[in-house]
């Protein structure tokens, strides 16, 4: 993959963990072993949620929008990486994005 | 006292205290509870609180999933494939403490480590502590939540679970069905098969049913037909924290009844073992009852209701027993638990499930009672039944007009409680008509009506509902959303550029 090569995956298996206190959440995600893919941002364009790589590699959540809203609203979106074997792999903060229209992702 | 949880690194050890930053640049100086401290450049994520002396106190967490679950939490799968969503979801939660869960908003699941339903709560209260101890995570469903959101009993799989870890979508399927069936109370537990070792776990727990009360409750528990009235005096709340307490020791019966310390017991392979089940569940459920003030006469009308069931729980015309009534006839074990030596001795958490175990291996039937096709009661034990369902039962085909109006005085006035209780929803008022009408006794049928002839229909309710086409039209609402969820101002006090100032 190029930098800055647009595309678009989907995330098979992947959930939030919004606190209602707290201003922090953690994102499950789930990626085959061998992706090596590290996200540094959690955001929301005009198809929905997205997990994003620096290099503009992106990955589709389908979360409701409900979900979304609180999500992004928090200061700290940790991630946690498994493999399909739902071991662990790695741990790290994102940057979040609220809202980012008219990107075209799918173009 | 405020909570904060905090993600950063410990940056220098300064007047007894760590210097703490975090990710945000922000600095504290803080005092490490807990058993030893991380080092110099250590990474660390931790709940700080302020004692009385204004000192920050940080405790330590493994990971900030720990310290986001320990508190209320919403649950959102956001995959394509909700099966392996929830797999991963199950894997995660199970290595956390007991919980009750509820359906939020849209598909999420909204986790609490505690629950607002006082008879829920204090079932769980009851036997928390040993099921931390255990290291098995409960995951009660809280029937208040469940009765009032939005589902239609066709559309089911719209509702998601936290734990059905085997992805075949059984656990769903199982709630599903309990739920059409107006919240039939049930312990859900998987099997899963690791490295050749088979390991027990509770995928979910319904406590209790909130359309049944007290009438019921009890039909249900001695097998009653509509034409019998119950007897016992028990309250809705009584009835609850029984079914609840039951229903939770139910979930700790696979840890405690192997064999050996650290053995599982699989519950469902014999009827035997589950009848041994149920004898824990039912000895420990009234054990935390009656030790927590609950009357021992209602503890003694449930043992009855119990036996109750080898009479009314027969095949017609026959002396064979209906599937599972030998199995869920726990008197014997109900009654050891309710001598007053136990009773003294049960106190503590620990020390209720301990007799419960006891009591169980003691008294439950031997296994020879299970062998046949078909359960039968013995000669003694239907004459007993018998005497058990004239104390609890109230014969309602025979009766006289004047005693059928004393009794429906009494149902009269459950169903006005149970109409109160469901009144802050239309969804529960209307789910109370349709599921409450299961447990309608004969002749009885126009309390029922009268009673709920005010309540929103399912239909009705389901009308009400926004249409999908109503919301998308609504271009505006995401914008209101998001100006909500991060305090951004509202449209009226934006300044706008161009805006004339006022002077």
């Amino acid at each position: 993959m190029e930098p800055g090569d647009i595309r678009a995956a989907e995330v098979q298996a992947a959930f939030l963990i919004i606190s209602a206190t707290e201003s922090k959440a953690s994102c499950y995600v789930s990626l085959p072993r061998e992706s090596n893919v590290r996200f540094d941002s959690v955001g929301r364009d005009d198809q929905g949620g997205f997990l994003r790589t620096d290099d503009g590699f992106v990955m589709r959540l389908s979360a409701d929008a409900d979900a979304l809203d609180d999500l992004l609203a928090k200061e700290e979106v940790v991630v946690y990486q498994v493999d399909e074997d739902n071991v662990f792999m790695a741990e790290y903060p994102v940057e979040t994005i609220p809202c980012e229209y008219g990107m075209g992702l799918s173009a | 006292m405020s909570e904060n949880l905090v993600v950063g690194t410990v940056r220098a050890f300064r007047n007894g205290r760590h210097l703490v930053v975090g990710r945000d640049g922000t600095a504290m100086d803080v005092v490490f509870d807990g058993e030893g401290s991380p080092k110099i450049g250590g990474d660390v994520i931790g709940v700080v609180t302020r004692d009385e002396s204004g000192t920050a106190r940080m405790t330590l967490k493994r990971t900030v999933t720990e310290a986001l679950l320990e508190g209320r939490s919403r649950i959102s799968l956001a995959g394509t494939r909700a099966d392996l969503s929830a797999r991963l979801l199950a894997k995660v939660l199970s290595r956390f403490r007991t919980a009750v869960i509820a359906p939020g908003s849209g598909v999420t699941i909204e986790r609490s480590p505690t629950s607002d339903d006082p008879d829920l709560e204090w079932a769980l209260g009851a036997f928390r502590p040993e099921a931390d101890r255990l290291a098995v995570a409960l995951n009660v469903i809280d029937v208040q939540a469940v009765a009032r959101a939005s589902w239609k009993p066709t559309a089911l799989k719209d509702l998601t679970l936290p734990a059905d870890t085997e992805g075949n979508g059984r656990a769903m399927h199982d709630l599903a069905r309990l739920l059409r069936s107006g919240f039939h109370p049930d312990c859900n537990r998987m099997i899963e098969n690791i490295s050749g070792m088979r390991e027990i776990s509770v995928n979910f727990v319904l406590p209790y049913s909130p359309f049944a009360g007290v009438t019921g409750f009890c039909r249900e528990i001695a097998s009653m037909d509509k034409g019998h009235f119950p007897l016992p005096v028990m309250t809705i709340s009584d009835a609850r924290r029984l079914s609840s307490a039951r229903h939770v020791a139910l979930a700790l019966a696979h840890s405690k009844l192997g064999a050996g310390s650290k053995g599982q017991a699989d519950i469902d392979q014999s009827r035997r073992a589950a009848h041994m089940a149920n004898c824990f569940a039912d000895a420990a459920a009234v054990l935390a009852f009656v030790a927590s003030g609950g009357s021992v006469r209602v503890a003694e009308a449930y043992a009855d209701l119990k036996e109750a069931s080898l009479h009314f729980g027969r095949r017609a015309g026959t002396s064979e027993l209906h599937k599972d009534v030998l199995g869920e006839a726990t008197h014997r074990a109900i009654r050891a638990a309710l001598r007053e030596d136990v009773i003294a001795r049960a106190t503590t958490s620990k020390d209720i499930v301990a007799e419960a175990v006891k009591i169980a291996r003691r008294m439950a039937l031997p296994s020879n009672r299970f062998h046949g096709e078909a359960d039968v009661a013995s000669e003694m034990e239907s004459l007993s039944a018998k005497s058990a369902a004239a104390r609890i039962a109230f014969n309602l085909r025979d009766a006289s007009y004047a005693d059928v109006e004393r009794v429906a005085q009494t149902y009269r006035e459950e169903i006005r409680s149970l109409v109160e209780l469901q009144a802050g929803s239309d969804q529960a008022a209307s789910r109370l008509v349709t599921f409450g009408a299961i447990h309608v006794p004969l002749r009885l049928g126009h309390v029922f009506d009268e009673e709920t002839r005010h309540l929103p229909t399912a239909e009705a309710t389901i009308r009400a509902q926004a249409t999908v086409g109503s919301v998308l039209a609504d271009k505006g609402r995401l914008a209101r959303r998001l100006r909500a969820k991060t305090g951004a101002p509202d449209e009226g006090e934006a300044l706008e550029f161009g805006e004339p100032l006022a002077m």
